[in-house]
């Protein structure tokens, strides 16, 4: 029978643990006692926390791995740095590729990072899987050829992390390549499980009104891609979308199937048609001499909320001098037919005295880079500074429930032509196991 | 205790105690645990409730009659002269209200809770736990849920300089 001053089991203690929000209330609840940290460590107990409480962005790893840790006043600011102390975002601890070439960041997701060693086109790629905070890898068997060259040659293989879905280990995991072909889109998986690579799904560009791979899609893996690439945070689907497509294509990562989602509908068929926008740009490709960075790097972002609408964001801004930049928020249901329309939901005005710029899109934020006013536009005709490599990008989220702008960090640009960085979202050491 | 109406079938609820309590089979399915015996249909007769004394199980009853979505008649007929909003609103004022007790039956609650598997009841009683520890000093968090340092100093500098980022 309970008596007046009951000892807590440590079930009712988890039960008032995972009620903790952030991860600095859990981590000074674990220096109590030991009795604390036992149960706040425990993987069992850090899962379900973090179904509850989705991990925070900690900051942003570049191509070449580097960990750009989130500055303050941002609120992961202490932590970030303290998972910039504790890990190694070298890669030291993952033996060199076989072909000589360095590691390169493809994908980061659950705090691991995908890494890839390629020549351009080459079908065959060294991949290997690691945790930096843990310095655990796995290295990755090659697509066998004969899955990946049927009747024709991939122009190209875009390597991409799945999300862990709820019912699976959270050691266990699944890189997906997307294979580009002449005539189709294809999935293949490799699985921690199997231990092997499989074909799981293929589209024709045929679905997609398309009769040949669209031009963004080709660049993909040289540029960015030409759209935005983003995973939403609970069903698992991972959206690309291509400025010349009607349709936005979807993979469900956890059936393991394409899907296409009508595009130019409702009132996205205005918001294509205000000034600024980047179609009208594209259009017009040749007119403009003189353009800002940000200009010709715009897409529009796609993010999936809670309820399971499709949610999109138009940059819609004026690339000049003193310019005013908003975010136009549209949504759709995602339950339905291609009958269903977007449907403007609100605009966002943005921070002034920069020049924005979309950039990608996960666990509930969209992602927006700008650079500001005094690094000012160039002469389109001398040719883009390509050689110049210190443009100081300020990198800024959206949360895409409360419409909430916040700035994560400021990094230096390589090629503004390829912002192409990966979002770190976890937990500091002490909170973390190894995910590898 | 529930008072019986036409129509509504009643299931006896049995405290380790003695004590029976009769309710209305919807307020008892409420418990995730009682709803998934009835739906295997093992509660023919009166359900064992082990752990949880009567003191605490007619909280818990009382919380259940509560939060029961009304239905039927009566139910329809309440729902259409008060807001969806003002209901919530009410029922907010009542969790607080049930909510002041002291930390043993609080804790007690918390374990029935969880036993029992009624989410807006766990959720009531942790949060209030959390909330009264959340922003307090660790000495606080210790004493509060009944527990003492037994660290090693050379052992609570190490944890504490790992999480040293969580007291910035």
């Amino acid at each position: 029978m309970p008596s007046p001053a009951p000892h807590l089991v440590d079930e009712i203690l988890e039960e008032v643990f995972l009620r903790l929000t952030t991860p600095a209330e859990l981590a000074r609840a674990s220096t109590a006692c030991p009795r604390f940290r036992r149960i706040i460590t425990d993987r069992s107990f850090l899962r379900r926390h973090r179904k509850r409480h989705p991990p925070p962005l900690l900051g942003l790893v570049n191509v070449d791995g580097s960990f750009q840790p989130a500055e303050a006043p941002h609120p992961s600011a202490p932590l970030a740095r303290a998972l910039a102390d504790a890990a190694d975002f070298t890669y030291s601890f993952v033996p060199a590729p076989s072909n000589g070439i360095p590691w390169h960041v493809r994908d980061v997701r659950d705090g691991r990072v995908l890494l890839e060693a390629c020549q351009v086109l080459e079908t065959l790629k060294d991949m290997a899987l690691c945790d930096p905070l843990s310095r655990r890898y796995v290295l990755l068997p090659p697509i066998p050829t004969d899955l990946a060259v049927q009747e024709e040659y991939p122009f190209d293989i875009v390597p991409i992390l799945a999300p862990i879905a709820d019912d699976e280990d959270d050691m266990s995991f699944k890189v997906i390549c997307l294979a580009i072909y002449g005539s189709k889109l294809t999935a293949f998986v490799f699985s921690s499980v199997t231990q092997q690579w499989c074909i799981t799904a293929s589209i024709g560009w045929s679905l997609l009104d398309a009769h040949h791979p669209p031009l963004g899609l080709c660049m993909f893996s040289t540029y960015g891609f030409c759209g935005l690439p983003g995973f939403d945070n609970e069903g698992g689907c991972f959206y690309l979308a291509s400025p010349l497509l009607d349709k936005l294509f979807v993979l469900d990562t956890q059936k393991m199937e394409f899907l296409t989602v009508k595009y130019h509908t409702g009132y996205d068929i205005l918001v294509r048609h205000l000034p600024g926008r980047i179609i009208e740009f594209l259009a017009r490709y040749g007119d403009p001499h003189i353009i800002q960075p940000g200009q010709d790097r715009s897409m529009r972002g796609i993010v999936v909320g809670r309820e399971g609408d499709l949610e999109m964001f138009s940059l819609i801004g004026d690339h000049s001098p003193n310019g005013s930049f908003d975010l136009y928020h549209t949504t759709q249901q995602s339950n339905g037919e291609s009958s269903n329309e977007w449907r403007m939901k609100n605009i966002i005005p943005l921070p002034g005295g920069h020049d924005y710029f979309t950039m990608s899109a996960a666990e509930g934020l969209l992602f927006l880079g700008a650079t500001t006013e005094d690094q000012v536009g160039f002469d389109r005709e001398s040719g883009p500074p390509l050689s110049r490599i210190d443009w100081d990008v300020d990198y800024f989220s959206l949360e895409v429930k409360t419409s909430e702008v916040r700035k994560v960090c400021t990094s230096k640009g390589k090629f503004f032509h390829a912002e192409h960085v990966h979002w770190y979202f976890g937990y500091p050491p002490s909170l973390s196991k190894p995910s590898v | 205790m529930a008072t019986r109406e036409a129509g509504k079938k009643m299931i006896m609820l049995k405290s380790p105690d003695g004590m029976e309590f009769e309710v209305e089979e919807a307020v008892a399915m409420e418990s995730q645990t009682i709803r998934k015996m009835i739906e295997d249909d093992c509660a023919d007769t009166a359900i064992l409730i082990p752990n949880i004394n009567s003191k605490i199980l007619s909280r818990v009853i009382e919380y259940c009659n509560k939060h029961v979505p009304t239905t039927g008649a009566t139910g329809a007929a309440a729902s259409d002269t008060v807001a969806p909003a003002a209901l919530a609103e009410d029922l907010k004022i009542w969790d607080a209200e049930f909510i002041k007790v002291n930390r043993a039956t609080r804790f007690n609650l918390i374990q029935a809770a969880s036993y029992l598997n009624i989410k807006g009841l766990l959720d009531l009683t942790s949060q209030t736990t959390i909330d009264t520890i959340s922003d307090n000093s660790l000495e606080e968090i210790r004493s509060f849920l009944s527990t003492k340092n037994d660290y090693l100093p050379e052992e609570e500098q190490t944890i504490r300089r790992e999480n040293q980022w969580a007291f910035q």
